[in-house]
């Protein structure tokens, strides 16, 4: 076991190092000048360039700087928690981002629940009614859940709120210590929302891995023997198939990320997400770079979780 | 002599039963996968409607103030938005760009990891670990966050929201074409091809990929429905095809938000048409699995 989480740790490290090279060279190399979008402010009419003023702010911002040394520093500033400032309004971005945190966590936190008490019991369902008509109703639908974007989903909650009970979602974030219930009413519809789409893909994880148990010979074993049904599904069956909910719960974290990105712009929640697509509208790379990487770092880390509650729990999976 | 018209007829046979045998084999497909079936006609008629959008539908782009956020009649068949602009045009020009965006990104990032993942097994060792080891990284990332960054980085429009969206497609394409190829490149035939002499991309192209060709095709189709979601997210989120474009995920942000008190129909058909494209597309993708991999039939 020691040896396993040792090798896995180091491979986690290891991704950790490869992604911040990737998100260096797509966000810091590949864009261009950014001194020169600093300079313009995003005018692209300005046709007179101060090549002095223009160099100060390269010099500021560390890009005149060579290119290894720029990654480097810009690592170690990660590291140190010295996420530089926003290239427009000046800010830190550690301390808008220690202020968001908790808003996208909350969110991810109430999804997960959401998600896992609705789709872990259809999943099975589905599997133990496999081909009869609860079976394919459960299906369209659990298919629905995937085919229909959760921003029209979010918005169309949105618009029949406002239409219907008008209702619209509060802009100023309510901390759930000061008043719960106001905090709870701000949540409840995204997470919902961000459950429902997430919920889809992990009922039908459910049910092909619950299958895939129900197929194997032990079952049919315990059935030969004499076993009543609900004794098989859930003292055989069910301990087998409940491994995969664990990998379950560590996709979602996947897809909470990047669905934060949209459920929180819709509904105005100021959390990461909504963070990440203002800097990228407004191209602010600073806060771009370090909230890419902290999005990766969350789903490498859910990642290496998952794989040790694996390893922990199938033994098999140590010996790889 | 005797043979002769037997050859003859055997070729007779098979040029007369090559139409009936692709009925057939639609027939067979649409008793057997009804709902696949369902899904190959909501694309066919998707396709239909792009192909045929300058004979059916005017221009999208076409402003017309004084007929803004009409509700849908006659004139205007879903309505038109706030600038007066016809809602079935602009649908129907967005099927255009949603079928473009999804099979262009789709044949990049599958084709690109499919290749990736044959050389990664043919090769094995330390091509295969540098090779993993750089999906591992992709997959680090969520992929819209990853597909949102490439597009901040090169800057919005329709080939660089195929880029983006074929970039985050590589690694499913390639972990599958990659495990079939390992168990395919210990086989006897490809040692046989070996053994006779052919080289490396003879075997592979010729021995080895025929194998893969079910798997990719899965994971090709499965992504996209993907495909198409995300154009329209990135779309939404102002980082995909640009306004004025009729992108589907477009029609749905900006400006547009203001009016659906005023004009509910503004918030409804662009997300039932994606809604139903990419359902119509997971459908036949669940279809093509049952399909073409009897392992994994039902589940």
């Amino acid at each position: 076991m020691q040896a396993y989480i040792l090798r896995r740790l180091l491979l986690a490290v290891l991704t950790v190092a490869m992604v911040s090279l990737l998100i260096f060279i797509i966000l810091r190399v590949a864009p261009g000048d950014v001194a020169m979008m600093v300079y313009t402010q995003g005018d692209d009419d300005i046709v007179a360039i101060d090549e002095d003023a223009l160099q100060r702010i390269r010099e500021n911002l560390g890009l005149a700087d060579p290119l290894h040394l720029q990654y480097l520093k810009w690592v170690g500033n990660m590291l140190t928690l010295d996420w530089g400032t926003s290239y427009f309004h000046g800010g830190s971005v550690w301390d808008d981002f220690k202020e968001k945190l908790p808003v996208t966590l909350q969110l991810a936190l109430m999804t997960i629940t959401i998600s896992v008490i609705v789709a872990i019991p259809i999943g099975i369902m589905m599997a133990l009614k496999q081909d009869t008509w609860i079976d394919y109703v459960l299906r369209i639908v659990s298919l629905g859940g995937i085919s229909v974007p959760s921003f029209w989903f979010a918005t169309l909650i949105l618009v029949a709120g406002l239409y219907w009970f008008n209702w619209s979602p509060r802009l100023e974030y309510i901390p759930p210590w000061e008043a719960p219930m106001d905090n709870i009413r701000m949540f409840v519809w995204p997470a919902i929302t961000l459950g429902w789409v997430t919920s889809a893909t992990k009922a039908r994880m459910m049910r092909s891995s619950m299958l895939e148990v129900l197929r194997q010979d032990y079952i049919r074993t315990a059935h030969a023997k004499g076993l009543r049904n609900m004794v098989v599904v859930y003292r055989h069956a069910m301990k087998n198939a409940m491994l995969p909910v664990v990998t379950i719960i560590g996709i979602s974290f996947a897809l909470i990320a990047g669905g934060s990105v949209i459920i929180e712009s819709i509904f105005s929640l100021p959390g990461l997400g909504r963070f990440l697509v203002e800097a990228m509208n407004s191209r602010d790379y600073n806060i771009v770079q370090a909230l890419v990487a902290f999005f990766s770092v969350w789903i490498i880390i859910a990642n290496l979780l998952v794989d040790l509650t694996y390893g922990f729990l199938d033994p098999r999976v140590r010996y790889d | 002599m005797a043979a002769q018209p037997e050859a003859e007829q055997a070729v007779v046979y098979r040029q007369s039963s090559l139409m009936p045998r692709v009925l057939k084999g639609t027939r067979n497909f649409i008793v057997r996968k009804p709902l696949g079936a369902v899904g190959a006609a909501i694309i066919l008629l998707m396709t239909a409607l792009a192909v045929l959008a300058p004979v059916i539908a005017g221009d999208p782009l076409k402003l017309n103030i004084v007929d803004a956020l009409e509700s849908p009649s006659g004139k205007y068949l879903l309505g038109t938005d706030d600038f007066g602009r016809d809602l079935w045009s602009r649908i129907v020009n967005g099927a255009q760009i949603s079928l473009i965006v999804g099979f262009s990104a789709v044949a990049l990032g599958s084709g690109t990891g499919g290749v990736l993942g044959l050389i990664s097994a043919f090769y094995g060792g330390k091509v295969d670990i540098i090779v993993q080891r750089a999906m591992d990284t992709l997959m680090s990332i969520p992929t819209l966050i990853l597909a949102l960054a490439i597009m901040a980085s090169l800057g919005t429009g329709l080939m660089n929201v195929v880029l983006a969206i074929g970039i985050v497609q590589i690694p499913r394409a390639n972990r599958i074409v990659r495990s079939q190829a390992f168990a395919v490149k210990q086989s006897e035939f490809a040692l046989a091809a070996r053994s006779i002499g052919a080289g490396d991309v003879r075997i592979m192209a010729l021995h080895i990929f025929p194998q893969c060709v079910a798997p990719w095709l899965i994971i090709a189709t499965a992504g996209l429905g993907t495909a198409i979601i995300s154009e329209a997210s990135l779309s939404f989120l102002g980082l995909g095809v640009p306004p004025p474009e009729p992108s589907w995920g477009g029609m749905l942000s900006g400006r547009a938000r203001e009016f659906y008190s005023v004009a509910p129909w503004l918030a409804i058909w662009p997300g039932v048409a994606i809604s139903l494209a990419v359902y119509g597309f997971n459908l036949f993708g669940d279809a093509v699995r049952d399909v073409l991999d009897p392992r994994l039939r039902g589940t």
